[in-house]
């Protein structure tokens, strides 16, 4: 079950953010808890957050560098380098939260309906990441263009 | 009530005009991505409104005359299918298309979607190309 749960998320979240942001996915070894810090030398992040409740309940969130988020909201938007703004990149963390976390639960289970919560992003420090990564669930870490994006999933 | 009318309300498509377009979305950033690939997709754009829910969706429609709606299903205040079914209500507006932009993919709830009246229906993420594709067979179905 978590096997299959785990491949699946892996070519869910490679397949989105190939197709929204023309962005290619490493997968590194299994998020730990020594943090963000191996890949990528930003110490502020964003962390997305959407809730799922349908023959099972949880929560998928996302872990991206600002920078990184930043870069992808200007691409995503097709603005002008370095000019998306703080709304702007919150937004579109968040949307992305929806679309990974849709795009998995369809592919898991079809038959299923599946209510989704409204996403939300907050800006979250390294420090604080590290305290989230004691919990437990799947955490999976990919590697992109140097910065590292995390994936986490909670099923009750 | 049986919705007997076709076609939108904006007078589009017909002698080359264009078709105006509603899109409802609570992402502001979704909302432009989408107007963006409507544009480039090809496919014959007029005026162009955008709302953040189901509900405001209602306001502009009582203002514009929209040929055509992309919605998406899970918003606040009034989500996708209730805006359906809104919109089934009122003989005005009951003809407009509605195609909806979700991530949703439940063959449950997409069942239930085209039984109250959608049109449509593209998964997030997708292609312009999916997009003009899915537009131009419903537009051209409502002039058929």
């Amino acid at each position: 079950m978590l096997e299959n749960l785990r491949q699946t998320v892996i070519s869910v979240v490679s397949n989105v953010f190939e197709t929204m942001f023309f962005l290619t996915l490493e997968l590194q070894e299994e998020g730990g808890a020594e943090g963000m810090s191996s890949l990528t030398s930003s110490s502020t992040f964003f962390r997305g957050e959407i809730g799922f409740h349908g023959r099972q309940s949880g929560r998928l969130r996302l872990y991206l560098p600002s920078e990184l988020a930043k870069a992808m909201a200007t691409n995503f938007l097709g603005l002008e380098e370095g000019t998306a703004t703080e709304s702007q990149t919150q937004d579109m963390v968040s949307e992305l939260c929806n679309v990974v976390c849709g795009n998995l639960l369809s592919q898991l289970d079809r038959k299923t309906v599946w209510d989704l919560s409204l996403p939300r992003t907050l800006p979250i420090s390294s420090s604080e990441i590290k305290k989230e990564d004691e919990g437990s669930g799947i955490m999976l870490s990919f590697n992109t263009e140097g910065d590292e994006v995390r994936v986490n999933i909670q099923i009750e | 009530m049986a919705c007997l009318r076709q076609g939108g309300q904006g007078g589009g498509g017909g002698e080359n005009m264009p078709y105006n377009v509603l899109i409802v979305d609570d992402s502001q950033t979704m909302r432009k991505v989408i107007r963006k690939s409507v544009t480039i997709s090809g496919f014959d754009l007029g005026d162009c409104w955008e709302a953040g829910d189901g509900q405001e969706a209602l306001k502009l429609l009582s203002l514009h005359g929209v040929d055509l709606i992309l919605a998406d299903l899970n918003m606040p205040v009034m989500n996708g299918l209730e805006m359906v079914r809104e919109l089934q209500k009122k003989e005005e507006y009951c003809h407009i298309p509605v195609v909806l932009i979700t991530t949703e993919g439940s063959e449950k709830r997409l069942e239930e979607a085209y039984a109250i009246g959608i049109k449509g229906y593209i998964q997030k993420p997708f292609h312009p190309e999916t997009l003009r594709d899915v537009l131009s067979r419903i537009m051209e179905g409502t002039h058929a």
